[in-house]
């Protein structure tokens, strides 16, 4: 029998309003903006890769990665590209703003798990956004990884975002980087070619790494079945997935990928779980 | 649990004693051609010796002068938009000195009885249940309906063409899940009902209507009955069977068979009992400025339903039909512990082509096996 009186009785579908404190546009299409709440109670605290819905009243709302240090609530915030109607009236707010925000959903970076490895982080485009609060947690505790890489490839020299964290984990010594542009341009003077053209280099060995991968589906695809190759363990290749998302919490039935709801069981899954459904054609 | 005989006027005693406890009485009443559920206020609404006869595709309602009361299977409407409106406002705004509100828009409800659900409805709920209430997070709408229901299951000693309830392990007598159950028998001289309660307040219920004991003739009918309805059963499933013939080669060619056929109407999902796949629509409104976001059955037929990045996950009609058929009756066990289907037929008598769900199976297995 069901104990009603037992279940929660908050609307999970009920956002909270948060206000926008501070606006960073990364590229022409990107921003990064921080929140605050707006109704006095506290912020949201989310693990590495966790995901909000954000929205606009009478707009919708969309799922986006919390981009900045789970350490720090206070500087909350999310980098959204403009896509479509939503993500373009995101992009375009200016501080003080209002949204609605619900969250933290889904699974985390296994930060832990990945102690006593080499860490090795794979970025595509603006899959950094997902990635950065790994990179942030690791390097607080780079002592715990035997090394810390972060392969990041773009396909164009400006979609850089996070520039000043790409500068500063340059300069950091126990950060090992492997930028790459898909293809070549004027502007580039390193390395041209997809993010696994960079495996030699950044793969150190395959045996003890962790790898922690987002991106677009064809380059997580393309990545998961290159380390699985190279001998990193498929349960040890971590890729954080998007799929159309309506609820975030497992009511809708939008994300779902095979048996597995992205939104509860992801977007943070392994390749031993996920990969076999990559292989499938639209599943 | 001691079972009664209920006479057909008993049976309004019941409505008049629901009524009195609060609830508002749906029963299976004959609306536009269809046997559906909606208000009653006594036997008299009742579809009186009616009839439904179906087939993939097909839906005939029949009158007879026989008198039963129960005599149908299933018409297009489940317990599921009763307990999940297919359409509700989640939340409105309000804009006040301190900013935006955000309010749970929570309807003042009235709780409802239903009369004459069919044991695949009761089991169908208690599929629902566990998609919406098993956590971690809540349908906290569903939830209060479902907490206020009560339900009286009429046992079905007519099935239809397209049930198959028996294989499914769901039908055609209920066993669990109800306040109260009934199987209607309709003798030459004699027209009752046997009632059994399957809750507390269900057999206050019936203590308060002064029933007899049922003796044991009677049980042997009831028993009987519900055992010629299962052996005259013409579909089958085998639910373990097809978990994993949908499990094995989702890329098999047979998948591109559906294409000639299946028209993405999504007919079958909005009447599956089970489907609880929705959307979220904004709402504005010019009066005040608020606005607020309203919720709708949706389904994975529909393109926008896996939209991503410019373009829907599953473009084509046989990775729409395939998520459809693999959820329900595979990846369902994965992630609830049982099927996603009940047996209830209604997808393969609202498909307007007649595609039927256990002959696909049977084709895709023998296609496999081949
Ligand atoms: C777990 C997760 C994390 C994400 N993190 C980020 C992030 O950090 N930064 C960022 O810019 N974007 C992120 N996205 C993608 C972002 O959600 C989409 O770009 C956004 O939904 C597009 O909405 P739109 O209305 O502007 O675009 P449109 O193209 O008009 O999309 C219409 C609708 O389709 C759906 N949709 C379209 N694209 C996607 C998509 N890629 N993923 C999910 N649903 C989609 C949404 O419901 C959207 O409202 C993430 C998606 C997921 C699932
Ligand atoms: S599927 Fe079974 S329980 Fe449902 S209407 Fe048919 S016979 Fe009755
Ligand atoms: S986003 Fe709704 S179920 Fe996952």
């Amino acid at each position: 029998m069901l104990d009603f009186a037992a279940l929660p009785t908050v609307d999970p579908m009920l956002p909270r309003p948060f206000r926008v404190v501070r606006v960073l546009r990364e590229t022409s299409d990107v921003t990064t903006l921080t929140f605050e709440p707006a109704d006095g109670l506290a912020t949201i605290a989310f693990g590495p890769a966790q995901m909000g819905m954000v929205g606009l009243p009478g707009l919708g709302e969309v799922p986006i990665s919390f981009s900045s240090d789970p350490a720090d609530p206070s500087q909350l915030a999310m980098t959204i590209r403009r896509a479509g109607a939503i993500t373009s009236a995101l992009v375009d707010l200016s501080a003080g703003d209002s949204v609605s925000m619900r969250g933290p959903y889904g699974t985390e970076w296994p930060m832990e798990a990945a102690e006593g490895h080499h860490l090795l982080i794979v970025a595509g485009g603006l899959g950094l956004a997902p990635l950065r609060s790994a990179i942030v947690t690791a390097l607080r505790r780079a002592d715990r990884y035997r090394s810390i890489s972060l392969v990041y490839g773009r396909r164009e020299v400006s979609e850089v975002v996070f520039a000043d964290d790409l500068a500063a984990w340059e300069a950091n010594p126990a950060m090992s980087m492997h930028l790459t542009l898909d293809r070549a341009d004027p502007d580039w003077s390193g390395p041209i070619g997809l993010v696994t053209s960079r495996m030699d280099a950044a793969l150190l060995d395959p045996a003890s790494t962790t790898a922690m991968v987002c991106g677009p589906d064809v380059m997580m695809h393309a990545v998961g079945a290159d380390l699985t190759q190279r001998g990193v363990a498929r349960g040890k290749i971590w890729l954080t997935m998007e799929r159309n998302m309506k609820c975030g919490v497992g009511l809708c039935g939008h994300c779902q990928f095979g048996p597995l709801f992205i939104c509860k069981d992801g977007p943070v899954l392994n390749w031993a779980t996920a990969g076999p459904f990559y292989l499938i054609a639209e599943v | 649990m001691k079972r009664a005989i209920l006479a057909p006027t008993d049976l309004d005693n019941l409505i008049a004693v629901l009524s009195e406890r609060g609830f508002e009485v749906l029963g299976p009443t004959l609306d536009s051609g269809v046997v559906t559920l909606s208000s009653i206020d006594s036997t008299a609404d009742l579809p009186e010796g009616i009839r439904d006869e179906m087939s993939p595709g097909r839906y005939y309602i029949k009158a007879t002068s026989d008198g039963e009361l129960f005599g149908y299977a299933v018409g297009p409407t489940s317990l599921k938009p009763t307990l999940f409106p297919s359409r509700r406002q989640v939340w409105t705004t309000e804009n006040t000195d301190q900013g935006i509100i955000f309010r749970s828009s929570v309807p003042d409800l009235r709780p409802v009885a239903v009369i004459g659900a069919r044991p695949c409805d009761a089991a169908a709920m208690a599929v629902q249940d566990e998609a919406l209430l098993g956590g971690p997070y809540i349908d906290t709408d569903y939830a209060r309906r479902r907490r206020d229901l009560f339900l009286v299951v009429v046992n079905c000693t007519r099935p239809a063409s397209t049930c198959f309830c028996a294989s499914m392990g769901t039908g055609p007598a209920v066993s669990e899940g109800f306040d109260i159950a009934l199987t209607e028998l309709k003798l030459d001289t004699r027209h009752f009902f046997v009632a059994e309660s399957g809750s507390e307040r269900g057999q206050e219920v019936l203590d308060q209507l002064g029933l007899d004991p049922a003796d044991p003739d009677d049980e042997e009918l009831v028993r009987v009955a519900l055992e010629v309805a299962a052996d005259s059963m013409e579909r089958t499933l085998d639910p373990v069977d097809a978990y994993s013939v949908l499990r094995a080669q989702p890329e098999h060619p047979y998948w591109e068979t559906i294409v000639e056929r299946c028209l993405t109407c999504a007919n079958c999902t909005m009447v599956c009992p089970t489907c609880f796949c929705v959307t979220t629509e904004p709402v504005t409104s010019l009066g005040d400025e608020s606005a607020g976001e309203e919720r709708r059955w949706d389904s994975c037929f529909s393109l926008d339903y896996s939209f991503m990045g410019g373009s829907p996950v599953r473009e084509t009609v046989e990775s729409r039909y395939r998520q459809w058929l693999t959820h329900k009756l595979s990846t369902w066990f994965d992630q609830f512990g049982t099927s996603g289907c009940v047996g209830c037929g209604r997808c393969i008598t609202w498909c307007p082509v007649g595609i039927d769900l256990t002959e696909e199976v049977r084709h895709l297995r023998e296609q496999i096996d081949a």
